[in-house]
């Protein structure tokens, strides 16, 4: 994903979560990074760069990977949405299961469809 | 307990209505009418038992195609009703779904997740079937309705307890003041007494305990065992298809 994408995506994260600017800059500040709600704003608007340790910080507030803000395209990944949402270590092995036996059964579908047509 | 029964605006209620008047012809008209059965039509239907921390189920766009998965842990009518949830998704949702591929979350399209469980009481409890099957089974004043009331009437249209109680008072058959006195008999600490009540009245327990089912659609089994009999997969791979959803080669005859 381009550099200027990375400020959408913060700004998406948040929104899924219901969280304003200030209270995102509130969460920060507990974890020891100083960011005005105005930078932050900045940040999602792609107009101010953002460091690392600082992109590190709010993955940790919206409680996703670093990699989830350099995705190069969307996700097919149906464990990749649960772990956005926060869902489990438990949660997501059981929905990496399903997604499995999803994809093990459509594939007997293309099987069964070549075969008979 | 929660001392709000949360019944939605009668205006945007008879909205939704429609939309399940809509969705209830279009499927009658191929003779589907079970809600399952809707949902294996047009999605890949799962249903099966997982422990996954209050998760009823969920719908996702994936390689192109619709998949519900509804977890049959929780109670038969319970599970139902997560299941016409759903459909409201499939029906009305497809951009969203297309787009954002699973619907999880609650919070980024509140307004569609309460319209869609204005949706599945509309489905699963039409209003003038409900009001006719209470005259006749029932047909008390709405101070007066019993726990053994709101079991007959569960039963009746395949739903939980809790449903039907709240749909009752929402179409002023019960009052609000008797909803909290008959909430209580549904919690978890008095099950046994809703299960004996249950089979005093006739019915058994299904909708009320979890079906634990494992479940796919059908085409998907005739499938595997299409590529089989044509030499397309080995005994062991089929083995271990069938595992996923609790079967094994020998109960299909092999």
């Amino acid at each position: 994903m381009p550099k200027y994408e990375i400020g959408k995506k913060i700004k998406a994260f948040r929104e899924e979560r219901g969280l304003s600017q200030s209270k995102v800059v509130e969460e920060l500040a507990q974890l020891g990074i100083n960011m005005s709600r105005e930078t932050l704003s900045k940040i999602e608007n792609n107009s101010r760069s953002i460091s690392a340790i600082e992109l590190k910080a709010i993955s940790d507030v919206f409680g996703v990977d670093m990699d989830d803000f350099f995705d190069e395209e969307e996700s097919e990944d149906l464990v990749t949405f649960f772990r956005r949402k926060n869902y489990s270590q438990n949660t997501l092995k059981e929905i990496s299961q399903l997604q499995e036996m999803v994809k093990i059964f459509i594939e007997q579908e293309k099987i069964y469809k070549k075969e008979k047509y | 307990m929660k001392k709000n029964i949360n019944i939605p605006d009668e205006l945007f209620r008879l909205k939704i209505k429609e939309l399940a008047e809509e969705t209830r012809i279009k499927f009658a008209k191929k003779g589907l009418s079970d809600i399952f059965d809707i949902l294996s039509e047009i999605a890949f239907l799962i249903r099966k038992p997982l422990d996954v921390e209050g998760l009823s189920g969920f719908i996702t766009y994936y390689e192109d195609r619709f998949v519900v998965y509804l977890n049959s842990s929780f109670s038969l009518g319970h599970e139902r009703y997560t299941g016409a949830h759903e459909l409201y998704h499939i029906m009305y949702n497809k951009d969203i779904l297309k787009k954002e591929k699973v619907f999880i979350d609650e919070n980024k399209y509140e307004e569609e997740e309460m319209k869609a469980d204005v949706f599945a009481a509309e489905f699963l409890m039409p209003e003038d079937y409900v009001k006719e099957i209470f005259l006749k089974t029932v047909n008390v004043d709405k101070d007066n309705v019993e726990p053994r009331h709101v079991i007959r009437m569960h039963n009746y249209f395949k739903v939980s307890y809790k449903a039907m109680l709240k749909r009752l008072v929402q179409l002023n058959l019960c009052s609000q003041k008797r909803y909290f006195q008959l909430l209580d008999i549904s919690t978890l600490e008095r099950k046994d007494e809703l299960q004996s009540i249950t089979m005093e009245e006739g019915f058994n327990i299904d909708l009320i305990i979890p079906s634990n089912e494992n479940y796919i659609p059908r085409e998907y089994l005739i499938y595997v065992k299409a590529n089989y009999e044509n030499g397309k997969i080995s005994y062991n791979e089929m083995e271990e298809i069938l595992m996923f959803i609790g079967l094994t080669p020998e109960k299909l005859g092999y």
